[in-house]
C-alpha cells in the first residue's frame, strides 16, 4: 500500500506540473505575442515567420498611437466614463446593500433577488432601447451618455459583492453603536465603510474593469472621438488599406496592459470579490 | 442586526438611487421591447408608417426568418462547444490550482490576466494569432501537422476554421473565471472527507469520483449557466474577429440582433428578438437561482 501511494503522488506531481506549463502557456504565449509585436518594427512582423523579438524595442510606437487623433481621444474618454461610473455604482449601491443586509423590511429578501438576478440581465437585449432613450434625453454621443446606463448595469454584481461582504461584519459592533444613539447613517459610514475596504476594494475594481472593458453598449451609444470609448476605438482600428497589425497590436496592448497589471497586483481582492457568496465561509 | 426602523429614518431613501437607475435603463426597457416587438418601427422608411400596430406580424416574420433559424443553430453549436471547452479546461485549472506546488499563487494570478483583458482585445489577438503568414498560431499549427501552409492558410476565411477560432477565443477568454469559481468550490470541500477516504484506501481517481465529482457539481452548473447565457448574449469577441462570416457561417444569435437594430435599423424586429432573448435569459437564470440556492446559499 506504502508503494502504491508514493507511485501515486508520484504520477500526481508529474501531471502537475506538466499541466499547469501547458495551461499557463496557453493563457500567457498568446497575450505575450501581441505584446512583443506591439514592440517590433513594422518590417519585423511582415517576416515570414515573424521574428518578434523586439531588439531594439520601438516605444515610440506607443506615443504615436496614444497620441494620435483617432485613438488618443477613446483613451481619455475611457478614463471618464469608467471612474465616473464607477464611483457613481459605489455610492448608490453602498446604502442599498447596506439596507438590503440589516433593515428588517417588507420585500427586502426580493429588492436582493432582483438586485442579484440583474447579473444576468443581457446588454444586448436593450440595445435599441437605450439607444432610443439616451437619443430622447439628449446625451447620445456623450460620456454621461454612456456612463448612466454603466451604472445600472454594474449594481448587480457591486451589490452582490458588497452584500457578501457586509455579512462578514459582526452585528454586535453595531448594535453597540447603536444603543450609544448613533444613526443609521452614522454606523454605516464610520463604523462599517472601514470594516469592509476589501469589499469596496473588490466591487470597484470589477466595476472598473467592467466599464473599462465594455464593448456593445459604447459601440451603439457613440458615434465620433467625443465619447467613444477604447474598446470602440480597438473595434475601428484600421489601416487605410487593410488592418495594421503594429500599430492594432499596439493599441490593443495600451488598452489593456494597465488593467492587466491591475488586476494582478489586485488580485487578491478581484478573486474575493468574484467568488464571494460562491462559497459561504 | 435586523433592527426595527427608527422613527424619521426614511429607510426607503437607501434604496431609492439603486432602484431608480435600475427601473428607468434596465426595467423599463422590457415594457418598451415588448411595445416595439408587437408595432412597425423601420427606421429606414416613410415615417408615417412607424409606429403602426401590428400584433404578432414582427415574431412571426422573426420566426420564420432564415437568418435567425440560422443564428439559433450556429448559437447552440457554438455554446455547447464553448462551454464544454471552458468547464472542462476550467475544471483541470482548478484541480491544478489546488495542488500545493511551488509558484502555485503564480499559477493563480497567471488566470487573472485573461478575465482582465477585453473581450475585443481578445478577439484582435487571436485574429493577429491566425493571420497567414505572420500569425503564429499558423505556425504552430504546420508544427503540429494540422495545416500544409503556414503562409496561405488562413482559419478566418473558411466557415469550420473561423467558428473554430472563435470558440478558442472565447474558451481562452473565459475559462479563468470559471475556474476561479470551480477552485473556490474545491476549497469549500472538506479536508476530513479525503483524510477520511485515504483511512480507507481510496485511490486518486476513487477520492475524485466520490467526493471531489459530487460535491463540485452545483459549481460546475453555476459555470455552464454562465457559459450558455454568454453564447447567447456577448457578441464582442465574434465581432472583432468574423463579424459573423464567412457567409453565416459565424453568425450568433447576439450579432443576428445587433445587425436587426442597426444594420437594418428594424426596431420591430430587433423588440421581438430581445423579448426573445428575455425569455430565454430568464428560464436560464430560474434555473442558475435555483442551483445556487439549493446547493450554494445553504452550505
Amino acid at each position: 500500500m506504502r508503494r502504491i501511494n508514493l507511485l501515486e503522488q508520484k504520477i500526481r506531481k508529474i501531471l502537475t506540473v506538466v499541466g499547469v506549463l501547458f495551461t499557463s502557456c496557453f493563457f500567457v504565449a498568446p497575450y505575450m505575442v501581441m505584446v512583443l509585436a506591439s514592440l517590433s518594427s513594422a518590417d519585423q512582423l511582415l517576416l515570414t515567420p515573424p521574428n518578434l523579438l523586439p531588439i531594439p524595442p520601438h516605444f515610440e510606437r506607443y506615443l504615436a498611437v496614444a497620441f494620435s487623433n483617432e485613438f488618443g481621444p477613446t483613451i481619455i474618454n475611457s478614463l471618464i466614463v469608467s471612474s465616473f461610473a464607477t464611483v457613481t455604482t459605489l455610492v448608490i449601491t453602498l446604502p442599498a446593500s447596506y439596507g438590503v443586509t440589516r433593515f428588517r423590511i417588507k420585500g427586502r429578501t426580493s429588492l436582493l433577488t432582483l438586485f442579484i438576478a440583474l447579473m444576468a440581465f443581457p446588454s444586448v437585449g436593450i440595445i435599441g432601447y437605450l439607444y432610443d432613450l439616451i437619443r430622447a434625453i439628449g446625451l447620445f454621443d456623450t460620456t454621461p451618455g454612456l456612463i448612466l446606463p454603466y451604472v445600472a448595469f454594474n449594481i448587480a454584481v457591486s451589490v452582490w459583492v458588497l452584500t457578501n461582504f457586509f455579512k462578514a461584519v459582526p452585528i454586535e459592533i453595531e448594535e453597540a453603536a447603536a444603543l450609544d444613539g448613533c444613526s443609521k447613517m452614522g454606523i454605516l459610514l464610520r463604523i462599517v465603510i472601514p470594516l469592509i475596504k476589501p469589499g469596496l476594494m473588490a466591487a470597484a475594481l470589477i466595476v472598473f474593469i467592467n466599464t473599462w472593458n465594455e464593448f456593445v453598449v459604447a459601440l451603439v451609444l457613440t458615434i465620433t472621438n467625443r465619447a467613444r470609448t477604447i474598446p470602440v476605438g480597438i473595434a475601428s482600428f484600421q489601416g487605410i488599406h487593410e488592418t495594421n497589425w503594429s500599430e492594432t497590436t499596439t493599441a490593443a496592448v495600451i488598452a489593456s496592459l494597465p488593467v492587466v497589471v491591475l488586476a494582478i497586483f489586485l488580485r487578491r481582492w478581484i478573486i474575493s470579490g468574484l467568488t464571494a457568496g460562491a462559497v459561504k465561509k | 442586526m435586523q433592527s426595527k426602523p427608527r422613527i424619521g429614518e426614511p429607510l426607503y431613501l437607501y434604496f431609492l438611487p439603486a432602484i431608480a437607475f435600475v427601473g428607468v435603463f434596465l426595467l423599463a426597457s422590457i415594457g418598451d421591447i415588448i411595445y416595439l416587438s408587437f408595432h412597425y418601427f423601420r427606421l429606414a422608411s416613410p415615417l408615417q408608417e412607424n409606429g403602426i400596430f401590428v400584433g404578432f406580424q414582427n415574431y412571426w416574420n422573426l420566426l420564420t426568418d432564415g437568418r435567425f433559424q440560422q443564428s439559433l443553430l450556429t448559437t447552440v453549436l457554438f455554446g455547447l462547444a464553448s462551454s464544454a471547452g471552458t468547464v472542462l479546461l476550467g475544471l483541470a485549472v482548478a484541480l491544478l490550482a489546488n495542488q500545493s506546488f511551488k509558484g502555485n499563487s503564480f499559477y493563480v494570478a497567471i488566470m487573472v490576466l485573461p478575465w482582465a483583458v477585453a473581450n475585443v482585445v481578445a478577439g484582435r489577438q487571436w485574429s493577429f494569432l491566425l493571420q497567414p503568414g505572420m500569425g503564429l498560431a499558423n505556425y504552430f499549427l504546420f508544427y503540429l501537422g494540422i495545416i500544409a501552409d503556414p503562409l496561405k492558410f488562413s482559419a478566418l476565411s473558411t466557415p469550420l476554421g473561423a467558428f473554430s477560432a472563435i470558440v478558442v477565443a472565447t474558451i481562452w477568454k473565459s475559462t479563468p473565471f470559471i475556474a476561479l469559481i470551480l477552485l473556490a468550490g474545491l476549497q469549500s470541500i472538506p479536508r476530513e472527507l479525503y483524510d477520511a477516504s485515504e483511512v480507507d484506501g481510496a485511490g486518486m481517481f476513487s477520492k475524485f469520483r466520490y467526493i471531489t465529482y459530487p460535491l463540485l457539481t452545483p459549481f460546475v452548473n453555476i459555470g455552464l449557466l454562465f457559459c450558455g447565457l454568454g453564447a447567447m448574449g456577448s457578441l464582442d469577441i465574434v465581432y472583432i474577429m468574423t463579424n459573423g462570416g464567412p457567409g453565416t457561417s459565424t453568425n450568433i444569435f447576439p450579432l443576428f440582433l445587433y445587425k436587426t437594430y442597426f444594420m437594418a435599423w428594424d426596431f420591430g424586429l430587433g423588440g421581438a428578438a430581445s423579448v426573445f432573448l428575455m425569455i430565454f435569459t430568464m428560464i436560464t437564470f430560474f434555473f442558475l437561482v435555483r442551483s445556487l440556492i439549493k446547493y450554494v446559499v445553504r452550505m
